[in-house]
C-alpha cells in the first residue's frame, strides 16, 4: 500500500458542500492548513475550468487538468506573462512594483534574456557543476548532529539550496545567507508577523538586494566574461544595458534567478524527507535500491509540486473548454493540480518512486517559460539523495512541518 | 488546414502496428538518432534510464498524433519546444530529423507491413512539420 495524500475529512466535508461558485481556491489558508487537495479533486471533477468570483487576489479562472494547463502553457499568442498585465502569480503587485523579468515578459524580448542564461545549465557546465554539488553535500551533510532533533530545512535544504545559488553567482560566500532572504522577501504577502511587515519594507529590502547586486555587476561588466550569471547577464548584448536603462528589468531578472533557484529546490528537498517519512515502503525500497533515485527525483519533484501555479493573462476574448474568457482576465494555471490529474498519471494521489513515467509532471511548466534551470535541479537533488543514502540509514522526521 | 483523411489514417495506422510490436520506442528511436546525429548522445549523459528520452518522444509522439488528427496543439507545442531548446543550443533542424528517425523506426518494425500510403503519408508529415519548426526559427530571427 503506498501512502497518500492526507485530506482531513473537515476539509473534505467543506470542499464538497461550498457551491462550486464560491470556490476560491487561491485562498492562502488553504496552502497554509494543507486543506487544499480536496477542492481541487473536486474542480477537476466538476469544474476544471473555474471563475472565482474574488478573494484576496480579485477574481480568477483556474484551470486544474493538466493537458488544459499544457494547452494554455503553449498558447503564448493569447495568454501573456506580461508584469505590466500582472505577470505570473495571483497576486496583482502594486503597479508601481511591476517588475518585468524573463519569465515575466512575453517575446520577442523573452528569448534572448534566457538565452542569456541558459548556457548555465546544459550537459556540458552541468558535469561541471556535478562535483562541486557532491562535495559541499557531502560537507554539509557529514555536519550534521547524528541521534538528535535538528531543523532538516534550515540546515540542508536551505543550506545547501543557498551555497549553489552563491556558486552560480560567484557571490560572497560568507554573505550568501542574504540571497535566502532575499528571496524569502521577495516571494512573501507582507503583513505583521510575516517575512516583512509592510510592502514598503519590502521594497526596502529588495532596493538594498538591487544595490548590492549593482555594485557586482559593475565590477564583472569590467572584468572579462566568466560563467557565473551575473558576468553572463554583464555582457550579453540582451541583458547588459538594463542595469542603466532599465533598472527594473534588472532587478526582476536577479529576482526570478534567486528565488528560481532558491524556493523551489528548497521546497523539493524538504518535502522529499516528508513524502519518504509519510511512505515507508517507499522509503525501504530506496534504501534498498539506491538506483531508484532516478525516478524517484521527478516523482518527488511531481508530488511535492513546488511551485503551486503560474497566472497568465489573456490577450483577447477566447473561449476555452466550454468557458468565455475575456481579455484581461487572470487564468490560474494549478500545476499542483495538473500533477495530480487522475487522467493522466495513473494513482496520482501515490508517492511511488519506481514510475514507469516519472517526468510527466508540470512542476517546471511547460513551453517557452519552461523552468530554465530543470536540469539543475533534478542534478541537485539527485546527489544530495546519492550522498544521503551513503551516510544515513534513516532521517526521521519528528514534527508536523511548518508551511509559512 | 488538416491532415487529409487517408494519411492521418495511415500515420495512427503505423504508429498502432509499431506499439504492437514494441512496447516501448524510446531505445531504437535513440539509438538511431545517435547514428544519425552522434552528438547528440552527449546531452542525454544524465539519463541512464531513459526517463528523459522517454519524455521527449512521448511530446514528439503527442505532437505527430495531434499533428494527423485534429491539428489543435502541434503548431503550439513544437514552436514553444524549439524555442526552448534553441536557448540551450539545440538546433532546430534537430526536431526535424529526430521526426524522421521516428518515422524511420517505425517502418523498420512493420517490415512488410509499411505501405506505400504510410509512406507517403509520413513523407507529407515531415515536410508539413518543418514548416512549423521554420514559422519557430522565424520567430526566434525577429527577437534579435
Amino acid at each position: 500500500m503506498h501512502g497518500t495524500i492526507k485530506s482531513s475529512d473537515e476539509a473534505r466535508q467543506s470542499a464538497y458542500s461550498t457551491p462550486l461558485e464560491d470556490f476560491d481556491v487561491g485562498n492562502p489558508e488553504l496552502f497554509r492548513d494543507y486543506t487544499f487537495w480536496p477542492y481541487f479533486e473536486r474542480l477537476r471533477k466538476e469544474a476544471p475550468v473555474h471563475y472565482s468570483r474574488g478573494g484576496l487576489f480579485g477574481p480568477y479562472w483556474s484551470v486544474t487538468k493538466y493537458n488544459d494547463i499544457m494547452d494554455i502553457e503553449t498558447n503564448h499568442a493569447v495568454f501573456s506573462s506580461a508584469a505590466a498585465l500582472g505577470g505570473i502569480s495571483i497576486r496583482d503587485q502594486p503597479v508601481e512594483f511591476r517588475r518585468t523579468s524573463f519569465i515575466a515578459m512575453d517575446q520577442p524580448n523573452h528569448g534572448p534574456q534566457r538565452k542569456t542564461v541558459a548556457p548555465m545549465f546544459t550537459p556540458t557546465h552541468l558535469d561541471e557543476l556535478a562535483t562541486n554539488i557532491r562535495k559541499r553535500s557531502a560537507e554539509v551533510l557529514d555536519h550534521l548532529p547524528r541521534n538528535e532533533t535538528f531543523d532538516w530545512v534550515d540546515k540542508v535544504s536551505i543550506e545547501l539550496t543557498t551555497q549553489m545559488l552563491a556558486v552560480l553567482f560567484d557571490f560572497p560566500w560568507e554573505e550568501r545567507r542574504k540571497l535566502t532572504r532575499w528571496s524569502d522577501v521577495s516571494t512573501t504577502i507582507p503583513g505583521a508577523g510575516g517575512v516583512v511587515p509592510t510592502e514598503a519594507a519590502k521594497q526596502a529590502e529588495l532596493l538594498e538586494c538591487a544595490e548590492y547586486f549593482g555594485r557586482m555587476w559593475d565590477e564583472r561588466a569590467k572584468q572579462p566574461p566568466k560563467s557565473d550569471l551575473l558576468s553572463m547577464m554583464a555582457h550579453s548584448p540582451a541583458t547588459r544595458h538594463l542595469r542603466e536603462q532599465n533598472p527594473e528589468n534588472f532587478l526582476g531578472n536577479l529576482t526570478l534567478l534567486i528565488v528560481g533557484g532558491n524556493d523551489t529546490t528548497r521546497n523539493t528537498l524538504s518535502g522529499s524527507i516528508v513524502a519518504l517519512n509519510e511512505n515507508p515502503d517507499q522509503y525501504k525500497k530506496l534504501r534498498e535500491n539506491p538506483e531508484l533515485i532516478e525516478s524517484f527525483v521527478p516523482e518527488v519533484i511531481r508530488w511535492q509540486t513546488p511551485l503551486s501555479h503560474m497566472r497568465r493573462t489573456a490577450l483577447q476574448d477566447i473561449e476555452f473548454r466550454g468557458k468565455q474568457f475575456k481579455k484581461g482576465d487572470k487564468v490560474v494555471m494549478w500545476y499542483v493540480s495538473g500533477n495530480y490529474d487522475e487522467d493522466v498519471i495513473e494513482n496520482p494521489e501515490a508517492f511511488i518512486i519506481d514510475r514507469k513515467r516519472p517526468r510527466t509532471h508540470l512542476s517546471f511548466g511547460f513551453g517557452i517559460h519552461r523552468c530554465v534551470g530543470l536540469r539543475l535541479a533534478e542534478l541537485q537533488l539527485r546527489i544530495i539523495w546519492e550522498e544521503i543514502l551513503k551516510r544515513f540509514d534513516r532521517i526521521e522526521v519528528v514534527g508536523e512541518p511548518k508551511r509559512p | 488546414m488538416n491532415t487529409p483523411r487517408a494519411d492521418s489514417d495511415a500515420i495512427v495506422a503505423s504508429l498502432e502496428l509499431a506499439a504492437e510490436r514494441c512496447a516501448d520506442l524510446t531505445p531504437l528511436v535513440y539509438e538511431r538518432l545517435f547514428q544519425v546525429r552522434p552528438e547528440t548522445r552527449g546531452l542525454f549523459r544524465t539519463d541512464p534510464k531513459d526517463f528523459i528520452k522517454g519524455s521527449m518522444l512521448q511530446l514528439s509522439l503527442d505532437a505527430i498524433l495531434d499533428f494527423a488528427g485534429e491539428r489543435k496543439a502541434a503548431h503550439r507545442l513544437i514552436f514553444a519546444e524549439v524555442q526552448s531548446h534553441d536557448a540551450y543550443g539545440t538546433s532546430p533542424e534537430l526536431f526535424n530529423d529526430f521526426f524522421a528517425v521516428i518515422g524511420e523506426v517505425v517502418r523498420d518494425l512493420l517490415k512488410d507491413d509499411w505501405t506505400p500510403a504510410m509512406d507517403a503519408a509520413w513523407k507529407k508529415l515531415k515536410v508539413d512539420l518543418d514548416r512549423y519548426v521554420q514559422d519557430a526559427i522565424r520567430a526566434m530571427a525577429l527577437a534579435l
